[in-house]
This record gives C-alpha cells, structure tokens and sequence, in this order.
C-alpha cells in the first residue's frame, strides 16, 4: 500500500520533472530528483545512528557480494562446463573413431563394454535413422551452448542433444557413417553443479563477520549514545552522573567538552546560589529590623504608608531573587501535577477569580517542585489579576506535559507578546493596574519552563483574553 | 545581657530566650517582646545559648537558623535530645526544605524572616498555650462520616479508597486532627502563595467540601461557626 502510494507519488513529481526539464537546464531536474530522493531517505530511514550504521555497512556488502558471487560463479561455471564438456566430447570422438576405423562385432558389444567400463559413458549404437527434430532449448544454458560448441569442433558430424529430458543425464545421438551413436551421461561429467557449496561458505562467512561487525560497532556507538543521554537530562537540569568519556578518540573529545562546560555551569550556578544566598539573608534581616522597629513605634499614619513601603520591596526582593535564582539549584523530584493544579485553581479563587480546573493523563512528573510551582503560580497570578474567569488545564500525554492558563482579560495584542518576556518590562495599559508588579513574572516563568527543557508562549484564549501555555517534556 | 523592657512583666510571664547572630533584630526582638508581656533573655550564638540553657528552664526558643559557626539546625537537634522546650525557627530562606528540615528536628513551628511581628506573637501564643493545656498527642486517625483521616501519613480514606488530597488541605485536616473537634479559628487555616488571610481558608475549606460532602452548600461534616472560624465534626 504505501509503496504504492510512494510510486504514485514519485510518478508524479517525475512527470513534473519531466514538464520542468523542458523549460530549465538539464542539471536542475536532477538536483531536484536528488532532493525528492534525500527527502524520501530521511522520512523512511530509520532514525537511530545504530540502525543506520548497520543499514550503510550491510547494504553495500551484500551488494558487492551479490555482485562479485554472480561473476564468480559465471565465470566458474563457464570454465569448469567448457572443460567437462571437452573430456566428455573428447572421448566420445575417440569412441566414434574407434568404431569407424576398426571392425566391430556384429552388435558393438566390446566398445559398449569399454565404454562403460572405461570412460562412464553409457553408449549404443543405433541403426541408421534421421535424427529427432530439435528438441527447443532452454533459454541460458550454458551446458547446451558449451556441449554443441565442443562437439561442433571435435567431431563436426551432424547431431542431437538433449540436455532437459532426464534431468540427471544428458543424451547426445551423433550421426555416422553408417550408424547413429547415442551416449547418455551422466550431467555431473559435463557440468559444474556442486558450486553450491562456494555459496554456502560465502554466505556464512560474510554473515559471522557482519556479526562481529555488529558488535564492535555497537561498542562504538554506546559511548555517543550515552553522551547524547547525558547532555539532555543536562539540558532538563538533572544532575550529570557517572559520565566518563568513552569510545573513539573524537566522541572522548566531545565527551571531555560537554563535561568542562557542564562543571563551568554547575560551578556558575553553585557561585551564585552562595551570592543569593548572601544577599537575601541580609536583605531580609534588615527587613526584619523595619519591621520590628515600625512595630514597636505603633500604629499611625506614617508607619503605615512605610508597612506598605516595606511590604512592596519584600515583594520586590522576593522576584528579584527567584529571577536570580531561576531552578539552577534544585534538585527534581516526582511531584504530582494534578494536585499542584488544584492547588493553583485554590490560588485564582483565593485571588478572587472564578476558576476551574481539568487534567489529563499520568499525574506524575518529575520536575523542580518549587520552581515549577513558582512558574505556574506566576502565570495564574497573572491571569487572576487581568482577568474574572481563570481555566487552567493540565495534559500529560507522548512525553509531554503541557499547562494551559486561560483568563478573560484584556489579553496582550500578539505583536508585544514577545516584550511581555523582557525582564522589568510592564505594560502602559490596563495590564498594569497593580503597582506591585515587577514586570518579572513572565520572564521567570519562561526561564523556568527552559530550564525544564520546555517553553512557554502567550497566545488568544477561547475565552477572550490572554492564553499561557507552558510544555515541558516529562 | 539582659534586656531592659520599658514595661516590667509580670513574674509568672512566660520566659523566652532569643538566639540570633544579629546584634540589632535581638534587642529589637527583645523590646517588642517585653512590650507584649514577656520575659527575654538574649544569646549571640549557639555556645552562649547553651550556657544560658543549663543555668534556667525557658518556656520557649526563638532561634535563627543561619549563625556562624554552629547553625540553627544543629543547636536545635542537640536540644531536642534533652529537653522538651518548645522551640521556633527563625530564619531568612524560606526553601520549603529547610521548613521541612526543622521540623523534622523537632522544631515547634517555623518563621520566615522578614516576619510580620504580630504574627510572631500569634504563633509564640499558640505554642505557650499548646504547651501549658497539657493537650493530649494529636490522635493518631480521626473518623468522620465514612471518612478515615490517618494524622501520620496525611492520607484521607473512604472506606479502602484513598481520597486525593493537595498538601495543604492535608494541613487543614491535620489542623483539624489536632483541635479534636474544636472550632478552629480561620486565621490558623492559612497558606497559599498569592492571597494571604482569611480569604485563603474560606477558599480551601469550600474545595475540601466539595470533596468530602455529598452536598458542598450544607456541609454535614466541615461546619461553619459564624464569626470564628470552621469545626470539623468528629465521630
């Protein structure tokens, strides 16, 4: 079925070809042949470097052994057919000379004797009758062709041949003076029919060195295999075990690279998960002593005008040091999606949005709970903030996690979506309402779903305003 | 050194030792304390906290995690090993670990720096209080209805089936566990990252209504007390 399709279709695409030859240059059909060709081979190849490997090592051996066996054996078969043939025919001439230059007994019974004895030929002699008409001859036999050419020189009488009757033997009847001699033999005397055996060795040869093949070339790829496993749980932010570097001298290079970057960006994040750490615990300490101090003053006008003040750069401290931090410093664990979820739909209802929520597939995923959490928080907070109606949904399905947060605000036009990601950027308009925002929800959000190995984008929602969709990969 | 409260508390208040590196928040500390009724003694660090620890009996510990030198955390274990003096954290990470970290060393309660210093009260209150009544240990399950509410694991079975929870309505049953059947206020019904207060219990205790009632809007088990707070009926 779908070779067929494919046909039709490269039919197709060949007839375009053929239009487009008469209109372009010669060379320009055939790059795109080459291009419909490239495309059909990456779309049916298969898609693993083993599976390839094996494809590019065992396709051309096995056409170059067709290829060398189907000459071989031709040539073999040809010379070892026109040998045999030249010994049979060579004795049968002798036997027809003997015949014709010595008296015989009444029934030839002493040469039929020798014969047989002598030379394995079974003959007789046959009164003198016209030969059978030509039987038709098989199309490529080389035995027919090899026999009639070596009796054609070695005799040069008038005869008949026989070489499909009896499938085991071969039947010759060669005119004579006087009589018709009719040899029957045997066809392994005149033909080459045990190459079989070549083709056996051949086969089982070739199929103990692709296995050994196979082999070593499955140690060969085990070291880029791990190494590309190694880079994406990097990539999602898992911690890089027991990784050394393997193999091939250029898959060790490649390995040795991938770990000095990986130490440099632990060693980066490790510096600045000490920084954070610094900064917030003094930041917050001298927090801590406004607050003790505007307490013990009591409660007035101005000291509440600075409990809002404090309140709003607590805030503040705390986005600046989650963009700071981003998830570079956790450690991810199974967490169940569906329940954090619910707990978010609790947040946009607490926030004073009417909320909903649905979610699809395995619930657990493993993630860096908090950022994670942080990420999503963020979005909601956003969406109860802009908007009545929050609707947040949750799908787990072929490898991926995806979290859709919808609200009815005003949404975000799409060409500033991209702006919307820019850290300390806030909007002019009605988005920016709360004075308490910092402009880095979204651009932690982002940076949070990347580090996840995902995405998250802004796009129109079903109900009217802005849709974030975070996808990471489980 | 000894602070010098303006106010001259009462000689049955409750005692408090303060164990923070910081010179500043302590006195501070130890001023809004006296002022609310209390009696303050002072520590610098974990070795001077020991010191003042086997000279007196302290009705409770107000302790900072990050110290030089010996930290909050081991202090705290080290106590835990002798005394049974309730203690509070205080500390400026608020990494959910760590808050599961002290607890888990025996910590009575947990306050992230920078703290609302009313809440502070609230909570040295709830400890002192918890502490004096001699209250029985939190039951080990509570049965409500068709309902098995395992105080351990945090897990809520009807019949063989688990029910699935959130961990913060875990807390609220918990909370719920450990009142027996009293109303409790809705201000110790708190959480959630976005809206603080009330309005964040309100909203949890309709969502674990609509789990556990048959009917949400005439609640047979979650009840609530007009003007106080929500009750949990226990069989």
């Amino acid at each position: 079925m779908i070779l067929a399709e494919i046909r039709t279709k490269l039919s197709q695409r060949l007839s375009s070809l053929a239009a487009a030859a008469g209109r372009m240059n010669i060379l320009a059909p055939v790059i795109r042949f080459y291009r419909i060709f490239a495309q059909w081979l990456r779309r049916h190849m298969p898609k693993g470097l083993f599976p390839r490997t094996i494809l590019i090592i065992v396709i051309p051996m096995l056409l170059l052994q067709s290829l060398m066996a189907f000459l071989f054996m031709q040539k073999h078969w040809e010379t070892v057919t026109r040998r045999l043939s030249q010994a049979v025919v060579g004795e049968i001439a002798s036997v027809i000379s003997v015949i014709e230059a010595y008296p015989q007994d009444p029934d030839f019974e002493t040469i039929t004797r020798i014969a047989s004895q002598d030379l394995k030929l079974s003959i007789s002699v046959l009164p003198p009758s016209p030969l059978p008409s030509p039987r038709p001859k098989p199309f490529f036999s080389l035995l027919d062709r090899a026999l009639s050419e070596e009796i054609r020189t070695q005799i040069g009488r008038p005869f008949w041949i026989d070489t499909v009757g009896k499938s085991q033997f071969v039947e010759i009847r060669i005119q004579m003076k006087h009589n018709v001699l009719r040899v029957i033999t045997r066809r392994s005397q005149t033909y080459a029919s045990n190459s079989h055996i070549f083709l056996v060795w051949m086969v089982s040869t070739s199929l103990v060195l692709l296995g050994v093949a196979l082999l070593f070339l499955r140690n060969q790829i085990r070291p880029i295999q791990k190494l590309a496993d190694s880079m994406e749980s990097f990539g999602k932010g898992h911690p890089v075990e027991g990784f050394r570097p393997r193999g091939a001298e250029e898959v060790r290079r490649a390995s040795a690279a991938f770990q000095r970057m990986s130490r440099r960006i632990e060693r980066q994040i490790e510096q600045r998960t000490i920084m954070l750490a610094g900064v917030s615990h003094d930041l917050r300490t001298i927090l801590t002593r406004f607050r003790l101090e505007l307490a013990l003053i009591g409660d007035n006008e101005e000291t509440e005008g600075l409990k809002r003040d404090i309140e709003e750069m607590n805030s503040m401290l705390e986005a600046y040091l989650a963009f700071a931090r981003g998830d570079g410093d956790e450690i991810p664990s199974d967490i169940d999606i569906a329940l954090m979820v619910e707990d978010l739909e609790a947040d946009a209802e607490t926030a004073g949005a009417k909320a909903s929520s649905s979610y699809r597939g395995a619930p657990v995923v493993r993630v860096k709970a908090s950022a994670f959490r942080r990420c999503l928080t963020n979005l909601v907070a956003n969406a109860a903030r802009h908007g009545k109606c929050v609707e947040i949904s949750g799908r787990h399905e072929r490898g991926w996690l995806t979290i859709t947060v919808d609200d009815d605000g005003p949404g975000i036009p799409a060409e500033d979506r991209e702006d919307a990601f820019r850290p300390f950027h806030r909007f002019d308009d009605a988005r920016n309402l709360d004075s308490t925002g910092t402009g880095l929800g979204l651009t932690i959000a982002r940076d949070i779903a990347r580090g996840h190995g995902g995405d998250l984008v802004l796009e129109d929602s079903p109900l009217g305003g802005l849709r974030a969709v975070v996808r990471i990969p489980d | 050194m000894q602070a010098h409260p303006r106010t001259v508390p009462a000689d049955d208040a409750a005692h408090l030792l303060i164990v923070d590196d910081d010179n500043r928040i302590r006195t501070l500390l130890s001023r809004f304390l006296g002022e609310h009724g209390y009696r303050v003694s002072l520590a610098a660090s974990a070795a001077e906290a020991r010191g003042r620890l086997r000279g007196l009996d302290f009705d409770l510990l107000i302790l900072d995690v990050m110290m030089p030198g010996e930290s909050g955390f081991d202090l705290a274990q080290d106590i835990r090993q002798k005394s049974q003096v309730p203690i509070l954290m205080l500390t400026a990470r608020t990494d959910s670990d760590d808050r599961i970290h002290g607890l888990e060393l025996g910590a009575d309660d947990y306050l992230a720096k920078p703290f609302e210093p009313r809440e502070l009260l609230l909570r040295i209150n709830n400890i002192l209080k918890r502490g004096r009544s001699s209250e029985p240990a939190p039951l080990p399950e509570i049965r409500f209805g068709p309902y098995v509410f395992l105080t351990e694991r945090g897990e809520l079975k009807r019949g063989d089936e688990t029910v699935r929870l959130t961990d913060r309505e875990k807390q609220i049953l918990a909370i719920f566990a450990a009142s027996g059947g009293e109303t409790v206020p809705r201000h110790m019904i708190v959480g959630g990252d976005m809206g603080k207060g009330e309005r964040t219990a309100d909203v949890q205790i309709n969502r674990l209504r609509r789990k556990i009632e048959a009917d949400p809007s005439n609640p047979i088990y979650l009840q609530t007390v007009r003007g106080i707070g929500y009750r949990l009926l226990i069989d």
